[in-house]
């Protein structure tokens, strides 16, 4: 479902993706990680066609993105990470543009964003009257969530979703994803939060410096590893393998110091 | 299931729906938490009748009887002046929104359509604005100053093409700071071209009709560059329509209308439009310029700080925060810039017809007018750095342990005094001095100085104020604002009046100290007060 074949973007100097290859199946999760500045925006954005590759070839649902940037837009729907949305819209006004945007008509995006206000425990007044600037973080993230879905795409993207939502809204969104990929979506998963990547995705791969390092199932990785958890070998694959000592020499720094109160 | 046609329909609309929603709510909605969506319409209504009201006040600066040319040439005058301020807000928040690339680029959407919406809602708006702000004129143009029927569809066709000249200058305009300066800075610039642009419109709306009633209306026509000045361009268009009678004047005049127009609206929305993709992810991709550094990597905003002239001035650690934070929200936050500048100009450069007048000799009327002019840029001041889009950055003051927010403010306002009233305060010392008889009658912008300062200290005194801690003033708060100015302003005119009086009879020398010690004491009660306000907890 997607093929990434030597996908490169340099940014000035700056190699933020270097010659990233990636093979990903119908119905797979794949926890897609790396430390700051790794290059998984960069790659999760020249998959939505957002950013032009320097060079190398991405193939998204059957469709060239060199080629044919359109259908593979039609079939990605894409949180990012910032989770802009047009604060100065109510939340249907922003979800009825946004089903615009994909040809949907108003009254088929109404029967269907009233669906998604039922699994995500919004109330239409919410939606109607009051706009995106006042909704809490979790809501507006919902929002997000809802108009990545709201046009039935093959491939999800997902950049930090579960930022601002809260246990409940988390769990059900897991439970939704994994039910997605069961129906044959392929889900590209981005995330600092290990724990969840582990128990959400089917496989993982992490980027460091714009380069594949790792790539391959949970456990299968951790039992490689001699069954360390997936924090340890990712502080390992990422150079972060002296953090404990130096949090620790740091913390010390604090009596050093005294109180200052 | 739509066909692709259809799905291109609804896509269309869809994103006119959206640009004009945005064009209309702006920033501000997003602010006023009584915003519903349901009320839009009533408030679309209440904006163009107040845009009429304008229109009309417009017809009264321009006051008696004009030919068709001279009327049409001033409507159109006017008409840009509003067009070029509305296009560089509509262009500045519509064409280079920061977050758009991270909410419509990954959806399967051209940018070309994008602009092409955008634009289309811009101009559609703005025409609207046009006309209600003319729709007065016209129906004087028609019974009174063209006595024709015809002056109703040429001023109609005449605006509209006004609306798209306009447009597409500013267009351009971005365009060309876009390739002198790049892409990365195009925050700073749209920021700098609102206002420009907002200045140039206060200072043309200020003296413009001064002048020209200074010249006479008639006589303008009798110059031979006439002709080439843009609003004379569509008054010759409108004149041809309701006179029948070409002259080779008019003919030029209507050939650059159409020409201009044509040429410019082709450049803007055609040739270059093929750049306008990156422009918008750029501003996704970069949202903060590199900030210059200096030696010892530190930027010119703590270098000034710690300089020796002003490190005495800043000896307190909270006032220094204060000062430095002030800075660079005056200088980098584009919400603030655009609120401060152009309202302080205003103020600033109103008294030069006072100035004008006074070259003739007399300046008496500026001296009374100076204090009132000063005590409402301090308030104006004080009273803008209550507000900034980075209100949450405020929060810092709340949980940090500050027991009043007084610190902080005295030294946002020494930052203030810097950038604003200082430089105004020299202006004018200049000016004056250019102008005035003997030196001496410098030391009448001493009562103005210190009533200038005194008026800053009263927006602080209010419960709630911290610096940069609230949203977009609401329309409310700025009505209220604007009521609260007037006593300033009446004030100091009594001020000014008093100081003159004075001066007039020889007894200033004594005047001064006494004036000196007032402003001590009185300083001395608003600065108790501000310290006695405690830091609003929301």
């Amino acid at each position: 479902m997607i093929t990434l074949r030597e996908l490169t973007k340099v940014f000035g100097q700056q190699v933020a993706v270097g010659g990233l290859s990636l093979e990903i199946p119908a119905g797979q999760i794949v926890g897609f990680l790396g430390p700051n500045g790794a290059g998984k925006s960069t790659t999760l954005k020249m998959i939505t066609g957002m950013l032009k590759p320097a060079s190398g070839t991405a193939i998204i649902a059957g469709h060239d993105l060199a080629t044919d940037p359109m259908a593979v837009k039609r079939s990605v729907g894409f949180v990012p990470e910032s989770g802009a949305l047009y604060e100065s819209l109510s939340g249907l006004e922003y979800l009825r543009m946004v089903a615009s945007l994909y040809g949907i008509a108003a009254e088929q995006a109404d029967a269907r964003i009233a669906e998604f206000i039922q699994f995500f425990d919004l109330t239409w007044d919410l939606l109607t009257e009051k706009l995106l600037a006042a909704y809490s973080k979790g809501m507006r993230r919902k929002i997000v969530i809802i108009s990545a879905l709201l046009h039935n795409p093959p491939v999800l993207l997902f950049d930090e979703p579960l930022d601002g939502l809260d246990v409940n809204a988390a769990m059900g969104f897991k439970t939704l994803i994994q039910t997605l990929a069961k129906q044959g979506r392929t889900i590209v998963y981005s995330s600092h939060i290990l724990d969840v990547v582990e128990k959400v995705c089917d496989r993982v791969v992490i980027i460091n410096q714009g380069k594949l390092v790792l790539d391959g199932a949970p456990a299968a990785v951790s039992a490689a590893n001699g069954g360390r958890s997936l924090e340890e070998i990712f502080t390992t694959l990422t150079g972060g393998d002296q953090l404990r000592e130096k949090a620790e020499n740091f913390a010390r720094t604090f009596t050093d110091h005294g109180d200052r109160r | 299931m739509a066909t692709d046609a259809e799905r291109t329909a609804i896509q269309r609309a869809g994103l006119v729906d959206l640009f004009d929603k945005l064009f209309h709510r702006g920033r501000l909605a997003q602010r006023d938490a009584k915003f519903k969506p349901s009320l839009e319409r009533r408030r679309r209504f209440w904006s163009g009748v107040a845009v009429c009201f304008f229109g009309l006040i417009m017809l009264g600066v321009a006051g008696g009887d004009m030919p068709p040319l001279v009327f049409a040439s001033f409507l159109h005058a006017y008409t840009l002046l509003i067009l070029g301020l509305g296009a560089v807000h509509a262009c500045g928040n519509l064409l280079f929104s920061e977050h758009e690339s991270d909410i419509l680029l990954h959806r399967p959407v051209a940018s070309r359509v994008i602009l092409q919406t955008k634009v289309q809602v811009i101009l559609r708006n703005l025409y609207f604005n046009a006309v209600a702000f003319n729709f007065v004129a016209i129906l004087l143009g028609v019974f009174r100053a063209a006595g024709s029927w015809r002056f109703l569809p040429a001023h109609l066709l005449t605006v509209g093409l006004n609306v798209l000249f306009s447009t597409a200058v500013v267009v351009l305009a971005y365009h060309a700071c876009l390739r002198v300066f790049g892409r990365e800075r195009v925050n700073t610039y749209t920021t700098a071209m609102q206002v420009l642009v907002a200045l140039f419109l206060i200072l043309g709306a200020q003296l413009v009709p001064r002048m020209l009633q200074h010249e006479g209306l008639g006589e303008w026509t009798n110059h031979p560059w006439f002709t080439y000045l843009p609003p004379a361009w569509f008054g010759s268009l409108d004149t041809l329509f309701i006179t029948l009678q070409p002259t080779r004047e008019l003919w030029i005049g209507a050939g650059l209308a159409v020409g201009a127009t044509l040429l410019a609206a082709w450049l803007a929305f055609v040739r270059l439009a093929d750049g306008y993709e990156e422009v918008v992810l750029a501003l996704g991709e970069q949202p903060t310029e590199r900030v210059k550094v200096g030696p010892g990597g530190r930027r010119w905003i703590e270098r000034l700080a710690d300089s020796g002239l002003l490190r005495p001035w800043l000896r307190d650690p909270v006032q220094r925060v204060g000062f430095l934070v002030t800075l660079a929200q005056f200088t980098r936050v584009r919400g603030v810039k655009v609120r401060l500048y152009p309202r302080i100009m205003q103020f600033a450069v109103y008294p030069l017809m006072f100035l004008i007048t006074g070259i003739s000799g007399d300046l008496t009327p500026l001296f009374i007018f100076l204090p009132g002019i000063f005590g409402l840029i301090g308030y104006t001041v004080s009273e803008a750095m209550l507000y900034s889009e980075e209100f949450a950055g405020a929060d810092l003051f709340r949980f940090t342990p500050l027991r009043s927010p007084g610190q902080l403010f005295y030294g946002a306002y020494k930052a203030a005094f810097l950038l604003t009233i200082l430089p105004i305060l020299l202006f004018w010392g200049a000016a004056i001095a250019c102008v005035a008889d003997q030196l001496a009658q410098l030391w009448q912008l001493v009562p103005a100085l210190l009533f200038g300062l005194l008026c800053g200290l009263i927006p602080p005194m209010t419960k709630g104020y911290l610096i940069f801690s609230q949203t977009e003033p609401t329309g409310a708060a700025i009505g209220k604002g604007c009521l609260i100015q007037i006593l300033p302003m009446l004030a100091g005119l009594a001020l000014g009046g008093v100081s003159y009086l004075f001066w007039h009879l020889g007894w200033y020398a004594y005047y001064l100290p006494v004036l000196l010690a007032v402003f001590v004491f009185t300083r001395y009660l608003f600065r108790k007060a501000i310290e006695e306000q405690e830091l609003a907890v929301e």
